[in-house]
């Protein structure tokens, strides 16, 4: 799967959790998912439990703990899948 | 229907095994958790007809990331209630306690509690369902001296239940504590039968309460109940002070 494929997927799971939706136009890798898109951090877990699902991965707490951005969250996946 | 699983810390014994039981007459497949007390989470399991026996040293990161790991692998990541009865007392006066007793209690009673539900709520969110049930205790609202510290974790517990509640709501989780007040196990066995009569004048309905009292609330907060949440529901026999 390509980087611009686990991209889109990301973006696409983290839709229905933002607030910002302003944010989702200008969405890049180095946009912070709760201070940029204003997603709730209670929410956190929903998002890394629908990343385990999409990619078919698992992700640790320690891992989920350093998805600030969204390019966090695409590298953190394109390392589980290879 | 769908067998449901229920995981209790602590549940070779005392509190802990009472649950185990009052949740297997509820139907449960029961998870019996225990750290060092190997016999007798056999010997309770071979008395129990759906169970299954976990170990895991509670006081430690890796301990509970193994009975994780246990559930996920070997009961495809299925916890419906978890009882988070684990817990350790160490009595001293303050001036006589020390830093490593402390610490030692805080591992097990409050980062354990803690730690389990980081761990285990991850099955729940995924079902949107689960029961969490704390065992806290009269001592955490009522200061007794010699258990500073078991107090503090007592109360500690009772606050992450609070929390807890209201962060895991959203995913239809109910969170729970039950504090139990003086109950006829082997950790009140020690204490001396003068101290005991003169706890017993404290205790309106002047007597110990059994395990199984305390088994049946727990097994009525993982049953029913289901607009308790946050609660702390003491179990004392009217032991208030």
């Amino acid at each position: 799967m390509s980087e611009k494929e686990i991209f889109d997927k990301v973006v696409k799971i983290l839709g229905p959790y933002v607030r910002n939706e302003a944010g989702l136009k200008d969405i890049e890798h180095k946009t912070n998912i709760v201070t940029d898109l204003q997603v709730n951090s209670s929410r956190l877990v929903d998002i890394i439990l629908a990343m385990e699902d999409e990619f078919d991965i698992e992700i640790a707490d320690e891992e989920a703990d350093k998805v600030e951005t969204v390019g966090a969250a695409v590298n953190l996946i394109k390392g589980k899948i290879g | 229907m769908e067998e449901k699983i229920a995981l209790v810390t602590g549940g070779g014994t005392g509190i802990g095994a009472a649950c185990c039981r009052s949740l297997s007459d509820a139907g449960f497949k029961v998870g019996i958790h225990y750290n060092s007390s190997k016999v007798k989470a056999e010997e309770l399991a071979a008395s129990l007809p759906n169970c299954f026996i976990i170990q895991g040293d509670v006081s430690t990161v890796e301990g509970i990331d193994s009975v994780y790991d246990v559930i996920k692998k070997d009961h495809n990541g299925q916890v419906d209630v978890l009882v988070n009865n684990a817990g350790i007392a160490l009595d001293n006066p303050i001036f006589s306690a020390n830093l490593d007793d402390f610490q030692k209690t805080m591992d097990i009673n409050v980062r354990g509690t803690w730690y389990m539900i980081k761990r285990i709520a991850r099955f729940m969110i995924r079902k949107k369902s689960g029961r969490i049930i704390n065992i806290s205790s009269v001592i955490g609202s009522v200061p007794n001296p010699t258990q500073s510290v078991y107090g503090m974790t007592k109360a500690a517990i009772d606050n992450l239940t609070k929390v807890a509640a209201i962060e895991l709501a959203q995913y239809n989780i109910l969170v729970n504590s039950v504090a139990p007040g003086f109950i006829d196990t082997d950790m009140t066995k020690k204490i001396p039968e003068e101290l005991q009569k003169e706890i017993f004048k404290k205790i309106p309905l002047g007597r110990m309460g059994q395990p199984e009292e305390v088994g049946d609330v727990v097994k009525f907060l993982a049953t029913s109940g289901t607009y308790i949440t946050g609660s702390i529901i003491h179990v004392n026999g009217g032991m208030y002070g």
